[in-house]
């Protein structure tokens, strides 16, 4: 009786939190196929599934390009970001040498400012550089929000690796790139997965930086987009399409956990040392 | 197949001397190994050899080649580690075949060496397992043939059989020797077990405290030793030590003084002592007779351990240390009985102060 209620409550339990977790996305879902006055109606169910928001979405503006935009700048940021965090993690967590410790507290301290505060500063580099209004200024501008914590959690994870892998792999004639790329980083895949799927999520999401660094639609990503679509006048806010707009790019992170699930695998290091 | 020679080698970590100042020569084809009590060192040097620490002073060489500032991969050497260290995400094919793959060599000749070597090791049906599906006499056989497969100048071995239990262990110290006789190639052995150092070795490096303490055959460490800490440390049970004084000496012979009276004779070569010099007599457990002629000690007998084809029987010396003796044949002393045992005098040891031997005939 008691292990029933306990199981009960448990149940109950885990029904909340899904609840609040899954219910704003399906509140958007729903809004997303209304239209017209329907958007105002307080009810739980659609009333029918009208696609008509989609289509505009796609068909107002470039969204098909921002979206592009969004996967070229989160991918290269997840791909630029996890090949220096690797080179870092190896030279933080295994190579021993003078100052380690207080330059990891300095990638960690980079973490600490709010985007906000290093915006001007940014603006002024990006500008310098050449890159305002292109992708490849909103990548470098994003680098800064995920390296520290691919490198923080990289280097934790590769200081766990049994090191006489590392030296049996010398002892057999490798070199130090042969080391990490067939050795380690296979080893390091449970900890790479969830870092990659975590450094694409902030890039994707980003605003501030997005909506700073970029002016032209051609260099639109997504967030911006969503929060700039315009409805029929001034004063309508155009609830229909935004919430279509972001079921849609949902999808690719979706589709991109589900992908990434597989790969996560723990205990790929049982029997390299024995204990 | 080269020999080694190190030259004043040391090695600082963090202020700490960890080796200081080693000279050794190893000649080529020679089984050596490195004994020593837990962080003498014997580790470090071996790493030393093989390039995964650098030196802080002193030469290496190997093949007459100075290897010193070399990376591990320029030196002509495989290493078998403790924990196997096998690559957890390859096969046994991979993990054997990796370390020539690292040196870019052509595919067939890769497969054909990877058969050779599994075939000798007996690994040929198990080589596309993972290491986790291994037992671990396996596992360490894998971390042989990845060794062996590179053909290198010099073995390393760093405890390779401390983490197998004892039957494997004899077993796998059988296959090792078998191994260096059908390859002759020059191996350095590392090991705490002065079982597996006497039984492997041509020679035996005894370190302590990062020093050379002896070199030699094993049975010129146990017929021979140096001084106090070789003669404690080779041999299977450890050598019974008291103090004693001096009361002549001719050159041939120095005799001392025994607890409870009796003089010994010890016979020495050209050595000799000041009448009242304190020293120290070592005789080894498995020299101690129950009867026989000459100086003897006698006391209670405290404890009796029966292994049944032997016992060991702890007497109580009238100075009040504890003497080892092995009895031949189970079931001859009890607890409690008063014992007698005889010290033949050319089994007896004689040590300076200063832990020095004096040196023994024969």
């Amino acid at each position: 009786m008691i292990r029933l209620a306990r199981h009960l409550g448990f149940a109950l339990l885990l029904l909340a939190i899904g609840a609040f977790a899954l219910f704003p996305f399906y509140h958007a879902l729903v809004t997303s196929f209304r239209s017209g006055s329907f958007l105002f109606v307080p009810a739980m169910l659609p009333e029918a599934l009208d696609p008509r928001n989609y289509e505009l979405v796609f068909t107002q503006q470039d969204f098909g390009r921002t979206i592009l935009n969004s996967v070229l700048v989160a991918a290269t940021v997840t791909g630029v970001s996890l090949v220096l965090a690797v080179g870092a993690a190896y030279a933080l967590g295994r190579v021993r040498f003078r100052g380690r410790y207080a330059l990891l507290l300095t990638i960690l301290g980079v973490s600490m400012f709010p985007q906000i505060a290093v915006l001007s500063g940014m603006f002024e580099l990006i500008r310098a550089l050449g890159l305002y209004d292109t992708l490849p200024g909103l990548m470098l501008a994003n680098l800064m929000l995920t390296l520290p914590f691919t490198i923080w959690v990289l280097t934790t994870f590769m200081r766990e690796l049994p090191k006489e892998l590392e030296e049996a792999a010398y002892a057999d004639g490798a070199s130090a790139l042969t080391v990490v790329t067939r050795v380690l980083l296979p080893l390091l895949w449970p900890a790479l997965a969830p870092t990659a799927l975590l450094a694409f999520i902030v890039s994707w999401n980003e605003f501030l930086f997005a909506l700073t660094f970029t002016l032209s639609e051609e260099t639109r990503t997504v967030p911006v987009a969503i929060a700039l679509l315009s409805g029929g006048s001034r004063q309508e806010l155009p609830w229909g399409l935004v919430m279509a707009a972001s079921t849609v790019v949902t999808i690719p992170i979706v589709a991109l956990v589900v992908a990434f699930q597989r790969k996560i695998v723990s205990g790929l290091t049982a029997g390299a040392v024995k204990g | 197949m080269a020999s080694l020679e190190l030259r004043g080698l040391r090695k600082r970590f963090d202020g700490a001397e960890i080796i200081r100042d080693v000279d050794l020569d190893i000649a080529d084809g020679e089984f050596c190994v490195f004994v020593g009590p837990s962080g003498c060192g014997k580790s470090t040097l071996l790493r030393l050899v093989a390039g995964l620490e650098s030196v802080s002073g002193g030469s290496i060489r190997i093949g007459g080649e100075d290897m010193t500032a070399k990376a591990p991969r320029e030196r002509g050497i495989a290493m078998v580690f403790q924990s196997y260290a096998l690559y957890p995400h390859m096969t046994v094919r991979e993990n054997i075949a990796f370390g020539l793959q690292a040196k870019r060599s052509e595919r067939a000749a890769v497969e054909e060496k990877l058969q050779e070597v599994a075939r000798i090791l007996e690994l040929t049906p198990l080589l596309d397992r993972l290491p986790k599906q291994l037992s671990g006499g396996q596992r360490q056989r894998v971390a042989i043939g990845r060794a062996i497969i590179r053909a290198p100048q010099v073995f390393l071995f760093d405890e390779p059989l401390s983490n197998l239990d004892a039957s494997l262990r004899g077993q796998m110290r059988i296959e090792i020797a078998r191994l260096h006789q059908s390859l002759k190639t020059t191996m350095i052995y590392v090991t705490h077990d002065q079982v597996e150092a006497m039984t492997l070795a041509d020679r035996i490096v005894v370190l302590n405290a990062g020093r050379v303490e002896q070199v030699g055959s094993p049975l010129e460490l146990y017929r021979h030793p140096r001084n106090l800490f070789v003669a404690g440390f080779i041999g299977a049970t450890r050598m019974n030590f008291f103090a004693v004084h001096a009361e002549e000496s001719d050159g041939k012979t120095v005799t001392v003084a025994l607890p409870g009276g009796a003089s010994l004779a010890v016979p020495v070569d050209r050595a000799s002592a000041q009448p009242g010099e304190a020293l120290t007599l070592g005789i080894r457990p498995e020299h101690l007779r129950l009867e026989g002629e000459g100086p003897a000690i006698s006391g209670p007998i405290e404890v009796v351990e029966e292994l049944g084809e032997e016992q060991l029987a702890y007497l109580r010396a009238p100075d009040g240390t504890l003497l080892t003796a092995r009895i031949p044949e189970g079931g001859r002393l009890q607890r409690g009985m008063a014992g007698r045992l005889h010290l033949p005098p050319e089994a007896c040891h004689l040590f300076r102060v200063d832990g020095a031997a004096l040196p023994r005939r024969g």
